[in-house]
């Protein structure tokens, strides 16, 4: 049980998980923005007009496989909501790999409140 | 909007106008940089900057400031994480009862007087920036390594200002518990970030170091927002011509505000929170009477 392990020990074990979380924060919005970058370039380049409203993210999708700016724009804004969310699921299989099954489970708990309410916010 | 240098005509939408943009970044920059320093997500600057000073339309700027907030906490929660401000264990412990109060708050919103919670928001507010006050030159002592730490949330982290080390285990976690439930609520059913009452709350009744209080909450308002920005992107309601700048201001807002943190004494942040909170306690009070702070 965690009520046992050694401070020393629980700070070893919480590093891992927090440079796990770093990692997805940190790759999350570079990714986000190097995406948002790529569509400003193209929008400067190709002189194409940047909409008023980005629309559905079935037409995000379609911006984007024709390589339109809106395109990348929607998705560079969607990497950056998913990376919370991403490093919810990250820091709980890394409690799980470090045998922290209590905080495991809390942040498992954290991560499904997360998706059931983002499907109850969308329903 | 003004009459900037305007780079080309939208078939969809307002032209682009760089002036704009900047001013847009700027407003955004400013609101990150308080954010990330006190622990908010930042929406509580953001909206009434877009809105009153840069006419952009409300729904606009809720789906922006929504955006805005997660960039707000991913970025600064990246920064605060590495200088050791960020709690995880107590973070996710908390955001359980945050998150299921904020669904709560929203269900039940619809039967409750949104001006009296608003007026009890403000006194909230308005006590938890006294209390912080007046307590600032209170230094809890470092924990020593054989405090009871039954939930496992000792944590520690180097004071950039001292070098020392400073070692904590949050009290009273039931309470914190408790507290952040009715924070939730309260974010359900106004609309707002948790930041404002959480980070007092870790402050006051947890007994935690504020830079901890304001990194373990920078982090948690991200997940908050996360679904209120779900929300905005999957109808579509986001103009890329105010998220894009919007996000740009706050990257380099976050960056600058979770650097400040770093670097400034913790009775210094104090002092900034009690003047923040003071201010959106009297105008959420101001608001439930119909009163406009911003005149």
């Amino acid at each position: 049980m965690m009520d046992t392990i050694s401070p020393d020990t629980l700070a070893t074990d919480s590093r891992r998980v927090t440079r796990a979380a770093i990692t997805v924060l940190t790759f999350g919005w570079r990714i986000s923005f190097a995406i948002i970058i790529v569509g400003l370039v193209l929008a400067i380049v190709r002189d194409e007009p940047l909409a008023a409203e980005l629309g559905r993210i079935s037409k995000v999708m379609d911006d984007l496989a024709g390589g339109h700016s809106n395109g990348f724009l929607g998705l560079g804004i969607l990497v950056m909501i998913l990376s919370p969310i991403v490093a919810t699921a990250t820091i709980a299989v890394n409690f799980f790999r470090i045998g922290d099954r209590r905080y495991g489970l809390i942040s498992s708990t954290v991560f499904i409140v997360l998706v059931v309410s983002i499907a109850i916010a969308i329903g | 909007m003004g009459d900037g240098f305007v780079v080309r005509d939208s078939q969809w939408g307002t032209p682009v106008d760089l002036d704009y943009s900047l001013a847009l970044g700027l407003a955004a920059a400013a609101a990150a940089i308080l954010g990330s320093m006190l622990g908010l997500g930042g929406g509580v600057f953001i909206v009434p900057l877009f809105t009153l000073y840069l006419d952009v339309d409300p729904k606009i700027a809720v789906g922006a400031s929504a955006i805005a907030v997660v960039t707000n906490s991913v970025v600064g929660s990246s920064n605060h994480l590495r200088n050791g401000f960020t709690n995880i264990r107590l973070s996710m412990l908390l955001q359980i009862s945050t998150a299921i109060g904020a669904i709560i708050g929203a269900i039940i919103a619809i039967w409750v007087d949104a001006s009296f919670l608003k007026v009890v928001l403000g006194l909230i507010l308005v006590y938890s920036a006294f209390s912080m006050i007046r307590s600032r030159k209170k230094v809890y002592p470092n924990a020593p390594p054989d405090a009871p730490d039954p939930l496992a949330l000792r944590a520690s982290f180097t004071e950039p200002t001292t070098g020392g080390e400073v070692c904590y285990v949050p009290q009273r976690v039931p309470v914190g518990v408790s507290i952040s439930t009715g924070a939730g609520v309260l974010s359900g059913m106004l609309g707002i970030g948790g930041g404002v009452i959480q980070v007092p709350m870790m402050n006051l009744v947890m007994k935690m170091p504020v830079k901890a209080a304001a990194g373990t909450s920078a982090f948690m308002v991200g997940m908050t927002a996360v679904a209120t920005a779900t929300v905005f992107y999957s109808e579509g309601k986001i103009d890329p011509q105010v998220a894009v700048p919007a996000m740009l201001g706050v990257f380099l807002g976050a960056s600058a505000g979770s650097t400040l943190t770093k670097r400034l004494p913790t009775d210094r942040l104090i002092v900034l929170f009690f003047v923040i909170l003071t201010y959106l306690g009297a105008s959420m009070i101001l608001a439930a009477f119909g009163l406009n702070p911003f005149g």
